[in-house]
């Protein structure tokens, strides 16, 4: 048991809508007096859920990356993309700082997202004392990456809804899509349902 | 401070509503029949070929007989929406007036536009079929003709001034009650100022052959006319020059002849009775006075007389007075009545009728049979009237020196048919008999001749033979005959040479023949 | 001087009540306290501009593009209805919620419970509706849409003529008015004008 003061220790309780902190008293249920939300130590079943969220997005993400995204038929062919062939068609095309974008934001940073998150709740699972900061800004970063990775999604969208010239091309979706958007649900609720206390809480 | 930013945003919105909503064109419903080479956001609308709007929206009518095609007309063609606008869609079309819009072979098909003048606006319109044939900003105008059928012409069939394209068909319609067609034509400026009152119009289609007691005629208009068939117009060369309304009517005739008659101001009729056959004579043949066409055969009838059992054939002719008088030598004063000219002419013709003018059917062309009637003076024709009293009058005829001919013919043929061939081949028989009796006893005698004549012949010549030599002999160069023939001769012409002197002699000295020579003294 | 905990690692600590920087937590370095933003004003302006932007974003196309003669615009509603009309309805509903109806009820949201505080009022349901509000924030992806809708219109300019509308660049000035928005009406922020207005 270290010296630090938590407010688990002190009994003191945060609410994480209205950022404020309570002092918790003996109510089982206690509620945030400014935004009524309810109050918990920590998050409810949090290395459950999020294990389980990070399980699902894993399991997704192979389809989302071997299922095409987008069908584009023309008058010459039907070409399926998937993700990754739309990286390497934009870096064929010339556009390779685009094609580097969409590679780290539709491929690398959800695997990132799965793989840090995984880390983090099998650490805290474990009850690891070591790299606890670094394990805290990899948290944080996984929070503010997260939402760049449905830039992909977006682009089919856009594309989808203009690219509907019969002499240039039918773009259509693939159901790759969905399961990419559901990758970065799956991630960014995981990441909410993790509490990143649990990185520093001693066992 | 801060609220000037959603001020901002408030202005700049507004400021962008108010342009869209500035630039924004119409929209408008064209209905077509199919939608066929259209396509939503593609199709464009040109006038002039100038982009002007595109086709948004394509549905299928509520009774399902059309299709209205919805378009987005651009601001600045606004004006160009009015009542009497056109549109079609020009698509690679044959036509009689020939291919078009190959172009959107390439570039795809569009709908073209005929801005209208009407004021007034409009945003529903119904799409043509075809491209109009022409244009609201075409300079000209519209006529209307008359006939009795369409010919080969059709939509764009050419209309011909002085063998120029003038014009064209624009639309045709069966006359109600079927009796007739009415031809809707549109003429080109500056070629519509020739049109007046006294213009005629007359199919020039194809090849206008004719058959007449002329002869055969050919003529055409143009190549293109033969293909599509055409019309032709010209003025007559009297009548009024100023320049038709538009939608006057006009007839149109079936060739130019006819058409360009001059009106006819008197007509009489008169029927002439014909016995032989009238093959050849057709409706419309001429009556020729000595080349000069004075009228016309009208209809061609037959009478059968009960009485005599015979047939008599009635041809009904239109002569024309007016051209018989001509320019006279010694001007007749007119008097200007119409009476006056009705009886002017009847006694024109009685004089002239009286001088043996007569009707009679001549063939005027061998080579298509075509007879017509041919009106002449014969000196030694039978007296004979008009009779004035029946309708119409009957003018005396005469028949033709070709019946004549198959007169004399024929009566040949008959007294051919009288001779006693028969008769005289049996007498011919009895000739050839004794002919040939002759021959054989002259060759008997010849024979003879030959058997018995021949050696008492042959003796006298060689008797003769020997006299010839005999006078040779005597009358021989180197004869003695011949020696004192010669010295005799001498004798002769030294006694001529004497004489001759002394004649000489006497023409000098006359008078020797008195006193003698001198030197010769008694 | 209030005691609060630090929201990453429950460390207690002792801080003024209206903090002069950007506070951190002694341990673990996350953020713990914001300064005072600006005023409440600032952050109603700030709202209307989004509402502004957010009806303009969605009044015209996003883009138009044209090849041989053939035009197409999109709005931004399209994109949601590109997906749908195709049978991904799921998907559909995440770029709309995620395009138009996160933004939308976050501008309504804020505005609900910032308007009345300028009028020395609380908001009715204030608590629920501020709860509702910081539910929806994490899934307002305004600024990921643009980014995507860049990507997709390199792609597309390769072939076709590519004509940006009026609404592109409002919603670009959504994502930033958006932006300024979180800056400076955050939680913290929210309830310390809360607390003024009451008191």
């Amino acid at each position: 048991m270290s010296a630090a003061l938590t407010g688990l220790k002190l009994g003191l309780l945060y609410c994480q809508q209205c950022h404020s902190t309570v002092r918790a008293g003996s109510i089982a249920y206690p509620r945030c007096p400014r935004c009524h939300a309810h109050l918990h130590r920590r998050k409810p079943h949090s290395l459950a859920l999020t294990a389980a969220l990070v399980a699902c997005a894993a399991a997704l993400y192979i389809p989302a990356n071997l299922l095409p995204v987008m069908i584009t038929r023309s008058l010459i062919d039907d070409e399926q993309d998937t993700i990754m062939s739309g990286v390497i068609v934009l870096l064929q095309s010339g556009s390779w700082p685009i094609a580097v974008l969409v590679f780290i934001a539709s491929i690398v940073v959800p695997l990132l997202k799965i793989l840090a998150l995984a880390i983090l709740v099998y650490t805290s699972w474990r009850g690891s004392q070591r790299h606890r900061l670094q394990r805290s800004e990899l948290y944080r970063m996984v929070e503010f990456i997260g939402r760049w990775s449905m830039l992909d999604v977006y682009a089919v969208s856009l594309l989808v809804a203009l690219v509907q010239i019969r002499s240039l091309a039918l773009v259509s979706v693939g159901w790759g899509a969905l399961c990419f958007a559901s990758v970065v649900i799956l991630t960014t609720v995981a990441a909410r349902t993790f509490d990143e206390r649990l990185v520093w809480d001693e066992v | 401070m801060v609220w000037i930013l959603p001020a901002i945003v408030v202005i700049v919105g507004a400021g962008v509503v108010i342009h869209e909503k500035l630039a924004q064109g119409t929209s408008i419903e064209i209905t077509f029949l199919n939608a066929e080479g259209l396509e939503a956001n593609k199709t464009k609308i040109r006038y002039k070929n100038v982009e002007i709007g595109e086709v948004s929206d394509i549905r299928v009518s509520d009774d399902r007989k059309t299709v209205i095609v919805t378009a987005d007309i651009h601001r600045n063609a606004k004006e160009y929406l009015v009542t009497d606008t056109r549109f079609w869609v020009v698509r690679p079309r044959i036509s009689s007036g020939g291919i078009s819009g190959l172009g959107t072979l390439v570039s795809g098909e569009y709908i073209s536009i005929d801005v209208g003048h009407s004021p007034e606006k409009r945003d529903h319109f119904t799409g043509l079929d075809s491209p109009p044939i022409v244009t609201s900003d075409l300079p000209g105008r519209e006529f209307i003709l008359r006939a009795e059928d369409l010919g080969s012409l059709g939509i764009g069939s050419s209309v011909f001034y002085r063998r120029l394209e003038a014009g064209q068909v624009i639309g045709y319609t069966l006359d109600p009650g079927g009796a007739g067609v009415t031809i809707k034509i549109f003429i080109n400026a500056p070629f519509d100022a020739f049109v007046t009152g006294a213009t005629r119009f007359w199919q020039a289609s194809g090849v206008d052959m004719s058959v007449s007691s002329d002869g055969v005629r050919l003529r055409t208009e143009s190549l293109t006319s033969i293909l599509e068939g055409g019309i032709a117009f010209q003025s007559l060369p009297k009548g009024p020059t100023t320049p038709a309304a538009v939608d006057t009517s006009f007839t149109l005739y079936g060739d130019q002849d006819r058409a360009m008659r001059p009106v006819e101001v008197e007509i009489r009729a008169f029927v002439l009775y014909f016995h032989n056959s009238l093959r050849g004579l057709s409706e419309g043949a001429p009556v020729d006075l000595r080349g000069i066409t004075v009228g016309e055969v009208r209809s061609l009838n037959v009478e059968y007389d009960p009485k005599d059992g015979t047939l008599s054939f009635p041809v009904e002719i239109e002569l024309y007075p007016q051209r018989l008088r001509g320019r006279p030598r010694h001007p007749v004063p007119s008097t200007g009545a119409v009476e006056d000219s009705e009886a002017a002419s009847r006694t024109l013709v009685d004089n002239l009728v009286a001088h043996g003018l007569r009707a009679e059917l001549k063939t005027g062309n061998l080579l298509t049979g075509q007879k017509f009637v041919a009106l002449d003076i014969h000196g030694d024709a039978p007296q004979e009237k008009v009779h004035w009293a029946s309708q119409p009058a009957i003018f005396p005829t005469i028949s033709s020196g070709l019946d004549d001919l198959q007169d004399s013919v024929g009566s040949i043929a008959r007294k051919l048919n009288k001779v006693p061939f028969d008769q005289l081949s049996f007498r011919l028989m009895n000739t050839m008999a004794s002919l040939e009796q002759t021959l054989k006893s002259a060759n008997q005698l010849l024979q003879n001749v030959d058997l018995n004549l021949a050696p008492q012949v042959s003796e006298t010549l060689t008797e003769a033979r020997e006299a010839l030599k005999n006078a040779k002999e005597v009358l021989g160069q180197d004869s003695p005959l011949q020696s004192d023939l010669g010295s005799t001769l001498m004798q002769v012409s030294r006694a001529a040479k004497s004489i001759s002197a002394l004649v000489d002699y006497l023409e000098r000295h006359p008078e020797s023949l008195l006193r003698g020579k001198p030197g010769d003294s008694p | 001087m209030l005691v609060i905990v630090c929201p990453a690692c429950d460390l207690v600590h002792r801080v003024p009540a209206v903090p002069p920087l950007r506070s951190r937590c002694a341990r673990c370095r996350a953020i713990i306290q914001r300064p005072a933003g600006g005023t409440l004003d600032t952050a109603i302006a700030l709202c209307i501009t989004a509402l502004l932007l957010f009806i303009l974003s969605n009044a015209y196309p996003l883009v138009a593009i044209n090849f041989n003669g053939t035009t197409r615009a999109a709005t931004l509603f399209d994109t949601t209805l590109g997906f749908y009309r195709q049978g991904h309805q799921a998907l559909a509903a995440i770029v709309f919620t995620t395009t138009i109806l996160g933004p939308l009820m976050q501008i309504a949201a804020l505005l609900y419970l910032l308007v009345p505080l300028r009028g020395g009022r609380t908001a009715p349901a204030m608590g629920n509706v501020f709860r509702f509000l910081s539910h929806v924030r994490p899934w307002t992806l305004v600024e990921v849409f643009m980014l995507g809708s860049v990507v997709a219109l390199v792609r597309v300019a390769k072939f076709a003529q590519v004509v940006p509308g009026v609404s592109l660049w409002s919603y670009a000035l959504l994502m930033l008015a958006l932006a300024a928005v979180a800056h400076y009406a955050s939680p913290e922020q929210f309830w310390r004008w809360t607390e003024k207005r009451i008191a």
